[in-house]
């Protein structure tokens, strides 16, 4: 099943567009991995998304890039609030 | 809270009246001793000059339930009678008001401080993001060193394990 990305803040200008539809590799199981997969030839995608501050959420739930994770229906990359 | 009340949050895309959401929250906590209150309003000047407008991003669904769950640590924390959180995303322009955040509780320093919080919650921990434009520019901003220092004054012993 097809997985949402979702790139918020400064991370959408960097990714090229806000939403991107992917069916993941069986082997992208955590958020390091995906990185990685996403970035293979995105170098400027990669340095935004290793930023200070900027945090990953899975299916809403904010985890770290090394929890696994399990056919997840959204994934987003998210920078640093900026709200009230 | 009965059935009909409003909402404690909302998140909207069109403009909201601060001074008709405060009549409101005052009607419905006319009994209240005490009510404390904040406006954040769109700069007119920044860094970069004078502000043309601002766009505010969300992520839908996620920065509802943050706030709802920082609302209920609010309430967990300090003896509220009731709380109003009311957020503007979409694009704003100078004066128009971002966020109304409203306490009610029977004396002053619950509501105070329950404001106090929240604000600082809702600065540093809630996924909303701000770009503004000026004449030189657009740009993201980030929460400044100060933001975090703030949202720390609110450590409760949990939150160590909450934030690994």
């Amino acid at each position: 099943m097809a997985t949402r990305i979702l790139f918020f803040g400064k991370l959408r200008d960097t990714a090229g567009g806000a939403t991107r539809e992917a069916d993941l590799p069986g082997e992208i199981t955590d958020g390091a991995a995906l990185i990685d997969w996403l970035c293979a030839d995105d170098e400027a995608l990669r340095a935004a998304l290793a930023g200070v501050g900027v945090r990953l959420s899975v299916d809403q739930t904010i985890i770290s890039v090394d929890t696994p994770f399990n056919n997840p229906k959204e994934i987003a990359f998210l920078p640093p609030f900026s709200g009230g | 809270m009965n059935a009909s009340a409003p909402a404690t949050v909302l998140i909207s895309p069109e403009p909201f009246d601060p001074d008709e959401e405060m009549r409101v929250f005052r009607r419905r906590y006319g009994n209240a001793g005490a009510i404390a209150s904040f406006l954040g309003q769109v700069r007119g000047e920044a860094e970069g000059g004078a502000v043309t407008s601002l766009r505010l991003d969300h992520y839908p669904g996620f920065a509802e339930r943050m706030i709802e769950d920082f609302a209920g640590r609010a309430k967990a924390r300090w003896p509220l009678i009731g709380l109003r959180i009311v957020h503007r995303v979409g694009a704003l322009h100078p004066g128009d008001p971002i966020v109304l955040v409203a306490a009610a509780a029977a004396h002053r320093r619950a509501a105070f401080e329950a404001v106090d919080f929240l604000m600082d919650y809702l600065k540093t921990e809630a996924p909303f993001w701000k770009q503004e434009t000026t004449s030189a520019g657009a740009r993201w901003i980030e929460p400044r060193a100060g933001d975090y220092a703030d949202r720390g004054r609110w450590r409760e012993p949990t939150d160590e394990k909450r934030e690994q």
